[in-house]
Formats: C-alpha cells, sequence, structure tokens
C-alpha cells in the first residue's frame, strides 16, 4: 500500500524537482486532488440515510486495510477505496458480496459474469468486466485466500488494534491542524463552510471516522518513521506543517500521511527514479485513489488548482499486464526479460519496466514498514496507560508554533525541501525539528487516543446502532483448542427423580399416564368448591405416595390450599385486612416480622400464593370468568392507587413498558 | 415406556418463596404451577428429575464481573438504602428489585442452568430442561429486565468447553440482548433471537442489521418482528431460518430459550402465538437431534406459562398432552375451562407477508456471508494454547472424570471435529 503512495510521491517530488521555483501546492493537488465531487459526496454520506451504509462500508474497508496492513510484509496490499478508471468509485463490500453470492470467483469466472458483477455492484459502464475482475484479484481475492488460511486469528486482530490507535492520534492531530487554519487566514472565507463542516464530522464522527482511515492512518505512521530513520528531513517535515496551515490544500490527517511518505520517495527519487512519465502516471493514479481514500473526510477547498486530469489507465494497465503475465506465462506478447544491466538502457514505456519502478518502490515501503514494526510492538500497551498526556499537548502546540514560524519562510523553504532531501543524512541530532515532530507524531496518537478512548474507545466503533454498547459486556470465549477442556463433573444437579433407592411405596396408580381429568365423577354437584378440593386432595395423596421422599424435596408439602391448615383463621383474617389495607407495602409486609412473629417470611408468601391468590382466583372464576386476572395480584392496590397501576408510570427503558399493549382484559 | 432420549429436568421447590415485590410481573411461583403441571401429567415418570447446586459466587463469577456478583450477594432490602450508588451502577431497583432471596435465587436458577450444561458435556442426557433459567437480559456488570444473572451465558460458557460451536436460540418476546453481546465478537456462538422490535419495546435492541462484530460478525442474527404475529407466520419464519443456520453453523449443542412472553395474552408481550405453535417451535429444534439446553424465559401470565412449558415438557418427552388438564394443587388457575389449549390473540398483526420476507431474505443474505467467508467455514479454529488462568478454588480435585467418559469423549469429539487444523502445531505433529 504504502509501496504505492510511494511512487505517487516520487511524482510529486519529481514535479517539485523540475521546478523548484514552483510552490509545493501543484504537486500536493495531484496526490490530493480528487474531483469535485468528493466534496459533494462528502455531504450526501452527511445525510443519515447514507450514514449505515457508509458506515457498513467503512467497516469492511478497513477491515480490509487492516487485513492489508498485516500481510503486507509477505504481500503487497492496495490503497482503499479505489476508483476505476473512469472515476467510478467502486464499492468494495457490495462487490464482494455479489461475487459471493455468484458463488465466488471461480463461478464467476467460469460463467463469465464479471459484468453481471459490476453491473450489480453498482458500476455503470460497458467492458467494466476485466475492470472488475481486476479489483477482485487486486482486493478481495487475497483477503478471500488469507482467510482461508485462517492463520493468526490474533496477529489480525492486533494488527487493526494498532492501526486503530495510530489512526485516533491522526484524527486529533487533523483536528488540530484544522483549528488553525479556520481562525487564519480570513481571505478564504468562501472555503469555510466545508472546513467547519469537516471538522465537526471529524468531531461528532470521530469514533465512527476510525473505520474508513484506520489503515491508512497505520500507514502514515510507517511513513512516518521510515522518514526518521532514512532522512530525517527537516525541509521535508516543515513543508508539511507548512502545508497543513496553508488552507488551500487540503487539510486533514491523511495529508500528513502523504507528505511524509513523499519525503521518503524524495530520497528514492534522488536514488534511482528519473523516470517522469511513468512515476507522475502512477502518482497520479495513486493520487486518484488516495483521494478516494479521504472520500468524505476530505474536503478540497480550491478545485481550480486541480493540475492536469491524467490518464489513470495506466497503471491499470500494467496491473492487467502482470496479471496477464501471471496467467499465461509462456504467451509471446509476452516477450522476454533482458538482461538485468541492461535494465537502465530501456524506457518506461516497457511494461516490464514500469512493473520493476514499481517493485523498487514496494521494496523501499517494507523496509520502512519493518521500522515501524518496531514501534507497533512496543506500543502493545494500551495507550490510556501512558501519562505523557500533558506533555504531549504541549509538544503538540510546539510543534503548530513550528509550522505558523515556518509558514513564513515557506517559498524559500519549498526549494530548499527538495533540495535537501536530495542529500539528507541521518543527523543524529534528536533536537532537530524533525524529530521533534516525529516525537509530537507519536504524543500525538498516544494524547489522540487517550481522549478518544474516553469517549469513543476503540469498540465502539462496534456499537450497533440503539445499543449502549459496553465492551466489558462480553463474555471471555477461549479459543476452541480442538479438545474439550476440562470439565467440571461436581455440579451435575442431586437426583431427586427417580428415587435412588426403591422407597416403600404403593402403586395404586392406575390411570395411564396424562389421562387428564376425569370428565365426569361421583361426587354430587361436579365442579363445585368441594368437587374440586375433593379431587386436588386426592390427587395430592396419591402424588405424595407416589413421589416419597421428593414430594418433600420438591416442597410439595408446602404448596396448594394445604397451606392454610398451618393457619387459624385469625391469621388469616389478619393477613387479609392487613394486605387490604397497604397492599402497596407488600414487599415490607412480608419482611416485617411485626405482623406475624410467628410466621417466616416464606410462609407468608407461601400463604399468599398458595392460599390468598388461590381463593381469589376461585372466587374470580365463579362471579367474573370473563375478566379474570390472576397475574394482576393487586386488585385491591389499582383500586386504592386510583386505577392508574404501574405501568403507565414505567419509563421507556423499562421492560415493563409496552406500548400499545392493553393492560386489562387480557384474557 | 421411556423417550429415546435422556431427559434431565432441573427443578428446585425453593423458587416457591420468591417474591418479587408487590405488582412486579415476574413471579417465579409460575415455576412451581409448572412443575405442578408435569408432574400431574404425570411427565416425570420418562425422565430424570434433578435438584440444581446453588451457584457459587465464583462460577456466576465467570461472566459477571466479580463486584457485580459480590454486591447481588451482600444486598438485602433492609441495605439497599445504605447503596443507592451501587444501586444505580447495577440497574437495581424498579425493574430489577432487590428482595430477601435474591441472591439465592439466582443461585438456583444459574446453577440449573450450569448443572444441565454439564451432564449435557458430560453426555449424561441428551437434553437438559431448567425452566427457571433463561434469564437473558442479565450483563455482565448489571441487571437488566429482570434478570440478575445471565444463566445462558454461562451454561453456554460452559458447553463451550466441548463444543466447537453453540447455537442460541431465543423465542421470547424480548430481544435476547445480553446473551448477543455476551457473544457478539466470537464466532464460537451463534445467537439467534426472534422478537418484537420497535415502538421502544424493551430491550431496544435486535434489529436485524445487528449482526455481530469481527471475528462474530454475521454469528448474531436477529428476526425483529412486529406486534400480533401468529402461529403460521412465526413456526414457517423459525422453521426456515433455524434449518438454515444449522446447516450452516453445525452446532455441537443447541440451547433454546422459551421464553413465554410470546404467547397470545401475555401481560407484557404483544404475540399471538397459541402454546402449540411455541411448542411447535420445540418440536423442531428438537428434531435435529443434538444435545439440547433447555430453559424458561419471560412469561407473566403465569397459568399460561404453566401450560406451555408442560406442553414443551410433553414435547420433548415425544408425549402428547390430553387437553384437559389433571387434577391439581393449582387446578384453579386453569379455569374455566380447565384445558392446555388458551385462546388464541386477537392482537392485529403487523407483520405483512413482505416484511416478513425481507427480514428473511435479510437473514439468509447474512447466513450466506458465513457459507461463503471460508476462514469461518466447518474447520476449527486453531488451537493456541493458551492455558487460562484458572482459580484454583473453581476446580474440585476430587472430581475426576472417569475413564470411560473421558473416552466417549474423545471419540466423538474426533467424529464431529474432524477438519483440517490448519495450524502449525498439528503440522508438527504430522
Amino acid at each position: 500500500m504504502a509501496g504505492w503512495s510511494m511512487l505517487a510521491d516520487d511524482g510529486s517530488a519529481v514535479d517539485c524537482d523540475k521546478s523548484p521555483s514552483k510552490k509545493l501546492k501543484p504537486s500536493f493537488c495531484v496526490d490530493l486532488e480528487p474531483d469535485w465531487k468528493v466534496s459533494n459526496k462528502f455531504s450526501e454520506a452527511c445525510a443519515e440515510s447514507e450514514r449505515e451504509l457508509d458506515k457498513l462500508r467503512c467497516d469492511f474497508e478497513g477491515f480490509l486495510r487492516g487485513f492489508g496492513k498485516e500481510i503486507c510484509t509477505q504481500n503487497t496490499f492496495r490503497p482503499l477505496p479505489l476508483m476505476l478508471g473512469d472515476g467510478q468509485h467502486v464499492d468494495l463490500l457490495k462487490l464482494f458480496l455479489v461475487v459471493r453470492e455468484k458463488g465466488g470467483w471461480n463461478a464467476v469466472s467460469e460463467n463469465g459474469l464479471w459484468h453481471l458483477v459490476a453491473k450489480e455492484s453498482g458500476l455503470f459502464g460497458s467492458n467494466l468486466a476485466s475492470p472488475v475482475k481486476l479489483v477482485n484479484i487486486k482486493f478481495l481475492d487475497t483477503l478471500e485466500r488469507w482467510s482461508k488460511r485462517a492463520v493468526e486469528n490474533k496477529g489480525l486482530d492486533c494488527g487493526l488494534n494498532n492501526s486503530r490507535v495510530s489512526f485516533s492520534g491522526y484524527l486529533m492531530e487533523a483536528h488540530a491542524d484544522l483549528r488553525p487554519s479556520l481562525t487564519k487566514a480570513p481571505g478564504e472565507k468562501q472555503e469555510y463552510p466545508h472546513l467547519e463542516l469537516l471538522s465537526e464530522e471529524v468531531e461528532s464522527n470521530g469514533g465512527e471516522k476510525c473505520d474508513g482511515v484506520e489503515g491508512l492512518s497505520g500507514l502514515n505512521l510507517v511513513g512516518k518513521f521510515g522518514d526518521s530513520k532514512k532522512l530525517c528531513n527537516e525541509g521535508e517535515r516543515e513543508a508539511i506543517l507548512l502545508d497543513g496551515d496553508e488552507n488551500d490544500v487540503v487539510i486533514k490527517e491523511k495529508q500528513v500521511c502523504l507528505d511524509s511518505s513523499e519525503s521518503v520517495a524524495n530520497v528514492q527519487d534522488g536514488r534511482n527514479l528519473c523516470d517522469n512519465e511513468v512515476n507522475s502516471l502512477v502518482a497520479e493514479q495513486d493520487g486518484g485513489k488516495r483521494c478516494d481514500i479521504d472520500d468524505d473526510d476530505v474536503v478540497i477547498l480550491d478545485p481550480g488548482r486541480f493540475c492536469v486530469k491524467r490518464k489513470r489507465e495506466s497503471l491499470c494497465g500494467m496491473l492487467s499486464w502482470i496479471t496477464g503475465v501471471a496467467k499465461n506465462p509462456c504467451d509471446r506478447a509476452v516477450g522476454s526479460l533482458p538482461e538485468c544491466s541492461k535494465w537502465k538502457s530501456h524506457g518506461k514505456e516497457e511494461m516490464w519496466k514500469q512493473v520493476l519502478l514499481a517493485r523498487e518502490a514496494i521494496f523501499l515501503k517494507r523496509q520502512v514498514d519493518s521500522s515501524a514494526d518496531q514501534w507497533q510492538k512496543a506500543q502493545k500497551m494500551h495507550p490510556c496507560l501512558y501519562d505523557d498526556q500533558l506533555g504531549s499537548t504541549y509538544n503538540f502546540r510546539e510543534r503548530l508554533r513550528h509550522g505558523k514560524k515556518l509558514n513564513s519562510e515557506k517559498t524559500t523553504f519549498q526549494a530548499q525541501a527538495c533540495s535537501e532531501s536530495l542529500s539528507a543524512t541521518q543527523s543524529g541530532s534528536d533536537k532537530s525539528p524533525c524529530a521533534e515532530v516525529m516525537k509530537d507524531g507519536v504524543d500525538n496518537e498516544l494524547l489522540g487516543n487517550t481522549d478518544l478512548f474516553t469517549e469513543n474507545s476503540a469498540l465502539d466503533k462496534y456499537v450497533p446502532k440503539g445499543i449502549s454498547w459496553k465492551p466489558r459486556s462480553k463474555a471471555e470465549v477461549q479459543e476452541w483448542t480442538g479438545m474439550t477442556s476440562e470439565s467440571d463433573t461436581k455440579w451435575l444437579g442431586t437426583r431427586v427423580w427417580p428415587l435412588e433407592k426403591v422407597e416403600q411405596r404403593y402403586l395404586i396408580e392406575r390411570d395411564p399416564i396424562g389421562k387428564g381429568r376425569q370428565n365426569s365423577c361421583g361426587c354430587e354437584v361436579p365442579g363445585s368448591i368441594e368437587c374440586i378440593r375433593f379431587h386436588s386432595g386426592e390427587k395430592k395423596l396419591r402424588v405424595k405416595r407416589e413421589l416419597g421422599s421428593a414430594f418433600y424435596q420438591w416442597k410439595f408439602d408446602e404448596m396448594g390450599e394445604e397451606v392454610k391448615l398451618s393457619w387459624t383463621k385469625e391469621e388469616e383474617q389478619k393477613f387479609k385486612a392487613t394486605l387490604k389495607s397497604n397492599p402497596a407495602s407488600l414487599q415490607t409486609f412480608f419482611r416485617d416480622q411485626k405482623f406475624f412473629p410467628t410466621k417466616s417470611r416464606e410462609d407468608l408468601v407461601s400463604y399468599y400464593f398458595n392460599v390468598f391468590l388461590m381463593e381469589r382466583r376461585g372466587y374470580q372464576n365463579r362471579f367474573t370468568p370473563n375478566s379474570i386476572d390472576s397475574d394482576d395480584e393487586e386488585l385491591e392496590s389499582v383500586l386504592v392507587t386510583n386505577g392508574t397501576g404501574q405501568e403507565a408510570e414505567k419509563s421507556p427503558s423499562s421492560i415493563f413498558y409496552s406500548p400499545k399493549k392493553p393492560h386489562t382484559n387480557l384474557r | 415406556m421411556r423417550s429415546k432420549d435422556r431427559i434431565s429436568y432441573f427443578y428446585d421447590g425453593d423458587v416457591g418463596s420468591v417474591y418479587f415485590g408487590p405488582n412486579h410481573p415476574m413471579k417465579p411461583h409460575r415455576l412451581c404451577m409448572t412443575h405442578h403441571l408435569v408432574l400431574s401429567y404425570k411427565l416425570h415418570q420418562k425422565m430424570e428429575i434433578y435438584r440444581p447446586h446453588k451457584a457459587y459466587p465464583v462460577e456466576l463469577a465467570q461472566f459477571h464481573s466479580a463486584d457485580y456478583v459480590d454486591f447481588l450477594h451482600r444486598i438485602t432490602p433492609d441495605t439497599q438504602h445504605m447503596f443507592s450508588d451501587e444501586l444505580v451502577k447495577y440497574n437495581l431497583g424498579e425493574d430489577c428489585p432487590v428482595f430477601e432471596n435474591l441472591f439465592e435465587f439466582c443461585q438456583i436458577y444459574a446453577g440449573g442452568t450450569i448443572d444441565a450444561a454439564c451432564r449435557l458435556n458430560n453426555q449424561l442426557c441428551d437434553i437438559a430442561i431448567n425452566w427457571a433459567g433463561g434469564l437473558h437480559h442479565a450483563k455482565k456488570c448489571e441487571a437488566s429486565g429482570f434478570c440478575y444473572i445471565n444463566d445462558l451465558v454461562l451454561g453456554i460458557l460452559e458447553l463451550l468447553k466441548h463444543h466447537a460451536r453453540v447455537l442460541y436460540i431465543d423465542i421470547d418476546v424480548h430481544h435476547g440482548d445480553g446473551v448477543e453481546e455476551a457473544f457478539y465478537f466470537t464466532d464460537r456462538v451463534m445467537t439467534v433471537s426472534f422478537h418484537k422490535y420497535g415502538d421502544m419495546f424493551f430491550p431496544g435492541t435486535g434489529d436485524v442489521k445487528e449482526t455481530g462484530e469481527r471475528e462474530g460478525k454475521y454469528y448474531a442474527i436477529n428476526v425483529p418482528l412486529k406486534d400480533g404475529i401468529d402461529d403460521t407466520s412465526f413456526t414457517r419464519l423459525f422453521k426456515s431460518i433455524i434449518s438454515k443456520v444449522v446447516e450452516t453453523y453445525v452446532p455441537g449443542v443447541i440451547v433454546l430459550q422459551c421464553g413465554a412472553d410470546s404467547l397470545a395474552g401475555d401481560r407484557l408481550g404483544c404475540f399471538n402465538l397459541s402454546i402449540d405453535g411455541h411448542a411447535e417451535c420445540v418440536r423442531f429444534v428438537k428434531k435435529f437431534n443434538l444435545p439440547l439446553l433447555v430453559t424458561g424465559g419471560g412469561g407473566y401470565t403465569k397459568e399460561n406459562v404453566a401450560r406451555c412449558w408442560a406442553v414443551e415438557t410433553g414435547v420433548l418427552l415425544d408425549t402428547e398432552l390430553p387437553n384437559e388438564i389433571p387434577d391439581n394443587e393449582y387446578i384453579k388457575y386453569f379455569s374455566p375451562e380447565y384445558s392446555l389449549r388458551i385462546p388464541s390473540g386477537h392482537i392485529e398483526n403487523l407483520n405483512s407477508k413482505s416484511y416478513l420476507g425481507t427480514i428473511k431474505a435479510q437473514v439468509f443474505e447474512n447466513l450466506q456471508s458465513i457459507q461463503h467467508a471460508p476462514g469461518v467455514q466447518m474447520q476449527e479454529v486453531p488451537p493456541d494454547f493458551y492455558i487460562p488462568d484458572f482459580d484454583e478454588d473453581e476446580q474440585n480435585p476430587d472430581e475426576r472424570m472417569d475413564q470411560h467418559t473421558q473416552d466417549k469423549q474423545i471419540q466423538r469429539d474426533d467424529e464431529y471435529y474432524e477438519g483440517d487444523h490448519d495450524n502449525d502445531q498439528n503440522m508438527e505433529d504430522v
């Protein structure tokens, strides 16, 4: 990924080299300028309806990016999101899903469905089959294969985390960059709405936006560090700041990153790249993609400055050439590669030469990357734990001051920046502005993250809408080890039934199981209180005989209207009277020993459920069979409390809250 | 005559004396009624009934935060006025009142689900039932929606010791948010919840778009429904989604939360399901012949809850229950018909065919993402040989698994989980 950006920045650096008197800005524009549409897009994205989708897409792209970063030591990965040659955005998520829906890569290829895929992915135009296929190879196929291998889930996770960490910092930084520029340069008022919008966006959506840029910011870091290790190029670094304050180039987090990798590119440039065209093409291509990345985060303030519209196809051409060769290496059309020594004499119009240049750039990126890795490794500790927040805030301001100062010297500076970049060596002095800036950058990472963590923790980005998500709500699930772990056999319960040893039981039960009630009985008045009581009692006796000790284990002896037997008439009267007089305080009543000193709370509850409510139910059964509500236990209380019931007062966050639900006459 | 499945049923008579408070719709007494009904239908003769152990705080802390468990342990109605901050912090109070034997109640129902999971793990039964469990709203550090301890999460964690993938199905009228949240980031548990969604209905989550994240992306399925869904559309939707889920996910064990508040006429619910429709879901899940852990859940019209769970116990025992309810202690509650069937609901069904079709299509699309995402296909997650920090207290050194049980497990694991273990360790082994 960064490899491409380096190529890209080569391009701009070359531009810069060619015309040192020219301002830096145009060349930056190459990198940063997306279509003017971008700003449109941005506002569209603000629309609520789009946000959901965007978020999903961002999530996916964020994942892809994190994923790309993870494997980029073995494999190249591409910047995201991307555009086709004609400037259409490719919705990778959609593409991915569409391809999968069609049965995967192989199925689609075999059946020649690529044009269909393109159409369904929301891309318009003809002949899109091969670009779409290419996109798939480049972006999604790797993901598919890689995930097939199912390697080191943890690693991936970690990688993602790291990039998230770095993102937050950039977000902060971008924000801070924005602020001064907003207050400064009053002459450029017409651009402010955009800026403010952006800044608001950055503010309010801090957490969400995280997805969209996380991978990239990881890259930023790479760029920066590569920078410090390799160059320590003051000029370059300051040019960045200058840029940030300048306000006519895009002001945003990614910019810094581009700039920093640019400095790397400059060296590259000075050393071995002289191919203007290829590089600018590449740069341009890359620039286009980068702009995409920025998508809704980016506001281009000055579309007028956008340089030349260049052909993006060329890189696509190279890529498809490679794909072609890979697929069919013996094809005569490919031709053969000349001796190594003769490479230099060939022009960039040769495809293989372009490929070599690209490879070179990618190689460079890897070195850079590895140095950045070191930092990332050291960064395992959660940024929250760093307590240098104050310090970094300070440094941050310092850094901005540097930027301001430099701003005034900008013209001389640019020339310097470029020339110095060619000859820059590691100064070794940590006090150089560059090093300081580096440090600030790191500090800001930490600062930003610390700040963001409180409000929008990394996990917040997974907040599904409407859930007050607490990351701590998740259960610790170990990864499956393929073998069962030691299981506690202690807790299997105590068997109550069937009885362990056959107790003396007289099985007189001859009714078939679950036969149900007999419809007829010998009672004088079937269905009367006496009848029911008789049959219940009879049944209970049988149950008791059959269950033996289980009968007591299940507390059947404490259930049913039998409970009544242990109560005296006076006690029952008192119970009812108390309940009637003070129905709302049932809970206290049950606990309070003063009413029934001889009864335990359990006794009271048991009496309440088994006798009191049963009797009431029995009463209802007979007199108001059409409006029975045994669960509205406080019929009396409802009357007492003016019939409002409790539900009406419940807040919507309560489970009681049940709109449109008639609370009366449930049956 | 025994059913061919071995069924373990958990019940503790102590729940009868649990009282949430005046006008609180949650009445553990419904469990007594259920048990009575089960016995009156003589279902106990076809199964084993266990009294669960009372789960120790340390067991509860396997999911819940230790401070929360500790607080639940300590708090009593008499002392609660001194802990107003904590009450707010742990969301105790209105929905989740502090009552006398609160902690014991939690210990019983959580112990039941843990025991049930253990019995399944040790293959001592094929189906385990704990009607006291299923309190799916409880969060790691707070109570919610009448739920204090999330026994389902604890049970699933137990099942995960022996199974690579656990499927959780929730037919409570409320979204199974606590369980979903607990396993939102993992692909080792797939949660499927059918629930009422919208109109600020509790708990407000469970949109079809909430599908899990990270490794758990697409491993949380939500089927949001509107008021008044009836048997026909519910069971059809349930069957098509669940069969697809089982086919795709190939779980090793299923946990089924049978909240009875999705029945018609529930005090808090708003669906039109009959007991037959509700039980049909249980029957369908049973047909997969996978180890099955069945729990209760919501259900606030308690005679209907008892009816429903008795019928479902019968379903799990392959026993059709006659409609006339046999005499039992609580027969009065089942008047005037004294029958199992309940009048069907009369709430307008707001679930149009097209709405249900859209939901189904969306769920299927998400399921496809699993099917075709190679990383999460049916090969196992590679072992990372991480040895967890085990609390000595949790392990009982006296207990050993007998060799027979162990052998059986090993065999079974091979059967189930043979796949390509694409990992370094295995490579070295080969």
